[in-house]
């Protein structure tokens, strides 16, 4: 203790040590500012990659379900929530065989109760391993093509383990596989094939959990990819006016409505992450002013034992960098937790597809959020340090004796 | 070894009238003098060792540092000056609160870059002021003596050409403040220049050179120039 030579740095320490108070509110601050402004990067950043993500994996142009359920479905891909609907005909056939569709591909949506393994509903997808196009393309590493009766692929978000099993309405399913995240409702979603989904449909109205469907072919949306030419919104009409108990939602409009929001969420993060860039450079200089005020004597005391001022100015700087990088690690590292810990509480609230980015790009976002941290520290420093440059020695010292 | 030239320290105030605290000073100090200054309370005793410090700049007139004019020196070279060359007990409390005794004393170490750490010369000092028990106490724990104590050992730790007091004694007691001007005495035999202010009588008893200001102009009352039998 004591024994170190008394560099810039040591001073600045001591400095902050004995300000006890002053330090932790100034740290408090800074941890605030940065802890928004990675918060919001990361936001901004998971949106856009989740929506990126979605849309060159959904593959279909256009789904078609039953009448009424549009929202239904858009709530299963994008906010996990867990519904059952059945389309009253087997349309799959008639559909493949229009003109302009290239493919059709059906799937059977069955909304279980809060299973043991989450803390969201889980979304039990039949999908046919045949025709199937979407599904497909979040199983990169995955041949569903194998997948076999009784047989599941789990979200990511589902928590079964491999080659374990997963008990729904009554019945263990094994689970083959487990998908990556897809920044989706697939996360908590547990796929099948339509064999297998159809038998879970018996032992859930066995279960009495669901009402019986009509016919023995159930399924609930119908995921349809045109031929090049095809304008969705066209074919759409075309459906609805052929089959009036149906519901065509236009892949394009969804991720057009997506953007939209996206874009709202976006403006609002950088509205508020401004703000508050204002709001954080204006307290910490109007607190370093004073502070450098009252500390006037202190700093004319170091001038009359033979500081420069230049020395003068490294000191206050000094201490506003020690204050600023551990305020922005504090903010970063609390931030990261938060971010992490409730990331899928944030996807489901906000409902839009919802992708974290990776490691390496968070790790960056950590170190601009640190960077702008110490940039708003330096520049809310600046008055007071060029005050400090001007003000006449002795004055300084005699204004608190 | 310090030279002033008809130094002048005009302070303005909020009206439109000024007041001259330091009137055309001259003096010549060599090396090895001891002189001491006295006057009363608001006759410009601090405004002239400020200026002499380099901390306050004179309104017209000049300072001679070893022939060189202090005042016209960058911020750089004035510091070094500061830090090296004179060794000031600025009037009051003076210490820096954030440090301990020890840090404070050894203070000036670390202005001037050194690489040394500097504790051991600052031990010294304070076993010399005797008050090395001190070391790691803070200013706010220590009487008003013993802070006076520690800023003298902080102004000799870069052992200074010129120690400039003002007032070094003002918090002591009789016997205290006897022992710190032998002090100053066994300094300045050492061949370090020393000029002190003060407004008590008794303390001129020390020093070869005796100076009487009033009213912002010094006049000598008288001046061994070779005997500096007085301590
Ligand atoms: N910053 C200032 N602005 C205006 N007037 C000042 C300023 N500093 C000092 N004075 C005036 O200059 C005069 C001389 O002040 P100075 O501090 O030099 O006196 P002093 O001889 O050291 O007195 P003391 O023995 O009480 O310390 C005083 O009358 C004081 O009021
Ligand atoms: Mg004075």
């Amino acid at each position: 203790m004591g024994k170190q030579r008394l560099t810039t740095f040591a001073l600045a320490v001591k400095n902050l040590r004995k300000r006890s108070f002053r330090t932790k509110s100034l740290i408090v601050v800074v941890a605030v500012f940065s802890f928004v402004m990675f918060c919001g990067g990361l936001l901004t950043q998971s949106l856009s990659l989740g929506k990126n993500y979605m849309s060159g994996r959904m593959g279909a142009d256009i789904m078609i379900v039953p009448r009424g359920c549009a929202l239904s479905l858009q709530n299963t891909l994008l906010r996990s929530e867990s519904n059952t609907f059945y389309l009253n005909e087997n349309l799959a056939e008639e559909i493949s065989v229009m003109p302009g569709v290239e493919q059709a591909s059906p799937q059977l949506y069955i909304g279980s109760l809060n299973a043991a393994c989450c803390t969201v509903p889980v979304q039990l997808i039949g999908f046919d391993p045949e025709t199937d196009f979407t599904i497909k393309s979040w199983m990169k590493n995955i041949d569903s093509s194998k997948l076999g009766f009784g047989e599941v692929v789990t979200g990511s978000r589902v928590n079964a383990t491999l080659g374990g099993q997963v008990w729904f309405f009554g019945q263990p399913l094994k689970v083959v596989a487990k998908l990556n995240d897809t920044g989706m409702g697939f996360d908590s979603s547990v796929f099948m094939t339509l064999e297998t989904a159809q038998y879970m449909i018996k032992a859930s109205q066995e279960a009495a959990v669901h009402p019986a469907g009509n016919g023995k072919d159930h399924i609930s949306a119908l995921f349809v990819r045109l031929s090049g030419a095809e304008d969705a919104a066209e074919a759409a009409k075309l459906i609805i006016s052929k089959y009036p108990q149906t519901d065509v939602v236009v892949l394009k409009e969804m991720m057009l409505h997506i953007s939209t929001q996206l874009h709202n969420i976006k403006d609002l993060a950088y509205g508020i992450q401004g703000l508050l860039w204002i709001v954080s450079v204006l307290v910490l200089a109007v607190v370093f002013t004073v502070s450098a005020n009252e500390r006037k004597r202190e700093f004319g005391l170091l001038l009359a034992l033979g500081a420069t001022r230049k020395k003068l100015e490294g000191l206050l700087i000094a201490e506003i960098l020690i204050i600023c990088i551990l305020g922005a690690i504090c903010g970063v590292i609390a931030a990261s937790f938060i971010m992490y810990e409730f990331r899928m509480l944030i996807a489901v609230s906000l409902g839009l597809p919802y992708m974290q980015p990776s490691i390496g790009s968070a790790i960056i976002l950590a170190a601009v959020s640190l960077l702008l941290s110490v940039f708003t520290g330096v520049i809310s420093c600046l008055y007071s340090v060029i005050r400090i440059g001007r003000a006449e020695t002795q004055i300084m010292i005699r204004e608190y004796e | 070894m310090l030279e002033l030239k008809q130094l002048k320290r005009v302070y303005a105030s909020d009206d439109f009238s000024s007041f001259t605290a330091v009137d055309n000073v001259d003096i010549n100090i060599m090396t090895g003098d001891f002189v001491s200054i006295i006057g009363r309370s608001g006759s410009g005793k601090s405004t002239m060792l400020n200026m002499i410090a380099g901390l306050l700049r004179p309104t017209s007139g000049k300072i001679l540092i070893n022939g060189a004019d202090l005042w016209s020196m960058n911020d750089k070279d004035m510091a070094k000056i500061r830090n090296s060359k004179i060794g000031y007990v600025p009037q009051g409390l003076s210490l820096l609160s954030n440090l301990t005794i020890l840090d404070n004393v050894r203070l000036p170490f670390y202005l001037d870059k050194r690489k040394d750490n500097g504790i051991d010369r600052a031990k010294k000092l304070l076993e010399e002021m005797r008050i090395q028990s001190l070391a790691q106490r803070y200013p706010a724990q220590l009487s008003g003596g013993e802070m006076r104590r520690v800023a003298i050992a902080r102004a000799l730790v870069n052992n200074p050409e010129i120690l400039i007091a003002d007032e070094p004694t003002a918090d002591m007691d009789e016997e205290t403040s006897e022992e710190v001007m032998k002090l100053f005495g066994r300094i300045n035999s050492e061949g370090i220049t020393i000029l002190l202010v003060t407004h008590e009588y008794d303390i001129t008893n020390y020093g070869n050179r005796i100076y009487k200001m009033s009213s912002g102009k010094l006049a000598e009352k008288y001046h061994l120039s070779e005997s500096k039998t007085m301590y």
